[in-house]
């Protein structure tokens, strides 16, 4: 036997690439939490994975009554309101469920983390999977909606070349939810107090992030628009709808600096992990 | 023989009590040191692991539920890990199984290291049998291509093929650790970690599990095995370490381990020893004032091995001399039946009493099959009156191994209750 000696001891250094060596040994493991996910999601529902499309029908029908007809806010005029809510949703439904999913991996995985290792990690890398799998029935549905309002309402098409940044977007999410996720999770396994705040912080983020609204809706000079633009989320779902509408904020800068916050975040985020997997057992 | 398991200084501390704002203050305390570049000033306290409050001095929020083992284990041996409850056995498994850090120490371990502190680890009730199979053999740390060459395999030793696409919510609990140990029977890793899995399903499954488990072993893996069930480890293991209060007590054959171990049970408190307060019934003639149970190895635990002799030692006084007395002691199930009196009248008559102390020393012979049995005592006279009964006085434990080696099976399960000497000629 030649193998190399494995050492468990308090405290083994954080490396990236041991991390991603070991998820590439796991990578079966991660394909198939992605399935038990999937299967599982819609067993014995009669309208199975139609929720996912159903879900935000319903919401961007109720944000266009308030906002749109009782607010009195205006959407960009390349496109329906309908069509507006819905893209924005999509994207942030992602993001939302994403990072709600993977905040909670500890304290949902504990009976099956407390009896056997495989990396941790398998975990939250599922869960965006199935996010992505998610996301692309709500986009597909957007893209329906976007379409049939081109062609039938003779709305003018107005997408640009950024449309190709769209999997950038997509990936800075998934990386966003996945990085904030984690720390709340570690955060969570000793001091349940997080929990709470996640909750309902989910929600409230939703309304400082420019999805029920667009940005120009907002004083470009107040302080409101400046707080609003320190939210990483914020950049890139601007530059989600600019993609569709050549209507909205898309700064490069901005958006670079969006995803070096993001992704400091994510690396934060898998080092408190990583400290914190070895010894959960004993305080989850 | 190279070593493939090394555990060097391996300690594990936990504390006790609630998460809430006295952790928080530790932990604040906690990384201040670290910030100071202090140890962490929580390894300094901390006690001995003890369950009840016995041996506590003082009132310290943490313990060590592992202390300083260390041990090596050579490639291809099957090694048994004994203890009482409390004694670290779990903390250890968790830890060569990697779910914790050791909090001191190193364990070091080489090639692939599968895990099975119960079984079905995974499973997602509302997928099928198949789907589970996957789910959980991945889980465990096979390769999807290896677990679809063993499906077949897996299935037919689970025995429950009909039900293989269907959630296994719908099975019964039998099928349900059926298919959850035919996939940890599967693997094949070079070290196996098995914790008391083995306790699941009927007898002829259980009977499948060893038999399995002895494969896996034969096979030049190396495995540690921890339970409380000693025919089960010394008919798998070779080798025995046993753990008291988190510290490795004994390291060596498992059958000195075995006895290590038993001899050891309570072994602080007063051996034999059985109070004699508890009467049923009296007429203030005459008491059993000690009643002891001598056997080499019986201990408060009130453990005999299987077909070792029963010897007690008795203490009477009389407060009137009776000229035709008989002492007896009935053996009785936990149900209640009498399953064997004896006494000094059957084979010696009626015993003249002639000073206020009388003292009897008695041996049973023991053809009771394991399990949980009570003696009862009595005084009488031959015209049937009783002096002094003392019923369910006391519970017997007779053990699954015996302190022989002798080569028979004993099963672990009870047909009936005693097992008679009887000599089989077959052909």
């Amino acid at each position: 036997m030649t193998d190399k000696w494995h050492i468990i001891e308090k405290g083994n250094p954080f490396k990236l690439t041991r991390i991603i060596k070991e998820l590439k040994e796991y990578k079966d493991l991660i394909f198939l939490f992605l399935m038990r996910d999937i299967k599982s999601s819609y067993q014995q529902t009669i309208l199975g994975p139609l929720w996912l499309v159903i879900q935000p029908i319903f919401t961007s029908i109720v944000f266009t009554i308030v906002f749109g007809n009782i607010a009195k806010i205006q959407t960009p005029p390349n496109i329906s309101s309908f069509a507006f809510y819905l893209l924005g949703l999509s994207f942030w439904n992602f993001f939302a469920d994403c990072f709600n999913k993977i905040s909670a991996t500890f304290v949902m995985n504990a009976s099956v983390f407390s009896k056997v290792y495989f990396p941790r990690l398998t975990v939250p890398i599922s869960v965006l999977l199935s996010g992505i799998f998610k996301f692309s029935i709500q986009f597909g549905l957007f893209l329906i909606v976007y379409l049939y309002g081109v062609i039938f309402q003779g709305v003018s098409l107005m997408p640009n070349l950024s449309l190709f940044l769209l999997p950038i977007y997509l990936i800075a999410l998934a990386l966003f939810a996945m990085g904030l996720g984690l720390m709340v999770s570690s955060f969570t396994t000793k001091y349940r107090d997080l929990t709470m705040l996640v909750g309902f912080g989910i929600q409230l983020l939703m309304y400082a992030t420019p999805i029920a609204y667009p940005l120009f809706a907002i004083d470009s000079h107040s302080f409101i628009y400046k707080l609003l633009l320190a939210n990483p989320l914020a950049g890139i779902i601007e530059g989600c709808k600019f993609a569709f509408t050549s209507n909205g904020l898309f700064s490069i800068n901005l958006l670079l600096l969006d995803i070096t916050i993001i992704l400091l975040t994510l690396i934060l985020g898998m080092y408190i992990f990583s400290k914190v997997e070895k010894r959960f057992m004993d305080t989850v | 023989m190279s070593s493939v398991i090394q555990a060097e200084h391996i300690s594990k501390q936990y504390k006790l009590g609630f998460v809430g704002m006295s952790s928080l203050a530790d932990d604040m305390q906690r990384l201040m040191a670290k910030l100071k570049g202090n140890e962490d000033p929580f390894l300094k306290v901390g006690e001995v692991n003890k369950r009840d409050n016995s041996g506590m001095k003082g009132d310290s929020k943490y313990v060590w539920a592992l202390r300083d083992v260390n041990f090596n284990i050579n490639h291809g041996e099957i090694v048994g890990i004994i203890g009482k409850n409390g004694a670290g056995k779990s903390t250890l498994l968790k830890i060569l199984s990697r779910v914790t850090e050791p909090t001191k120490g190193k364990l070091r371990y080489k090639g692939r290291l599968a895990s099975l502190l119960e079984v079905g680890t995974g499973f997602h009730p509302d997928l099928s049998g198949r789907d589970n199979v996957f789910l959980n053999g991945a889980i465990l740390g096979m390769k999807k291509f290896e677990i679809a060459s063993k499906l077949d395999e897996i299935i037919e030793f689970s025995g429950v093929a009909k039900y293989i696409d269907t959630p296994v919510k719908r099975y019964s609990s039998g099928m349900y650790v059926r298919l959850a140990f035919a996939v940890a029977a599967h693997l094949e890793p070079d070290i196996l970690v098995i914790d008391e899995v083995l306790a699941v399903g009927d007898i002829e499954f259980q009977e499948k599990c060893i038999g399995k488990m002895r494969d896996v072993a034969g096979n030049g893996r190396t495995v540690l095995f921890v339970s409380h069930n000693m025919a089960a480890v010394k008919s798998l293991c070779k080798r025995a370490l046993v753990l008291q209060d988190g510290a490795l007590a004994f390291d060596g054959s498992v059958t000195d381990g075995i006895s290590y171990y038993l001899s050891g049970l309570n072994a602080s408190e007063n051996r034999g020893q059985i109070e004699t307060h508890h009467r049923t019934f009296n007429t203030g003639k005459a008491f059993y004032r000690k009643i002891e149970l001598t056997n080499p190895e019986f201990v408060n635990g009130n453990v005999i091995y299987f077909n070792e002799t029963i010897s007690i030692k008795c203490e009477i006084e009389f407060l009137e001399h009776y000229s035709n007395v008989m002492f007896d002691v009935r053996i009785l199930s936990i149900e209640g039946i009498e399953l064997a009196h004896t006494t000094n009248a059957y084979k010696n008559g009626y015993y003249n009493v002639t000073s206020d102390r009388v003292y009897f020393e008695l041996d049973i012979e023991n053809n009771f099959q394991p399990g949980k049995y009570f003696l009862t005592f009595g005084a009488h006279l031959s015209d049937g009156l009783t002096l002094d009964y003392l019923e369910n006085l006391v519970e017997i434990n007779i053990l699954n191994v015996s302190n022989n080696n002798s080569t028979g099976i004993i099963y672990d399960f009870k047909l009936g209750y005693v097992r008679p000497n009887a000599s089989w000629k077959i052909n």
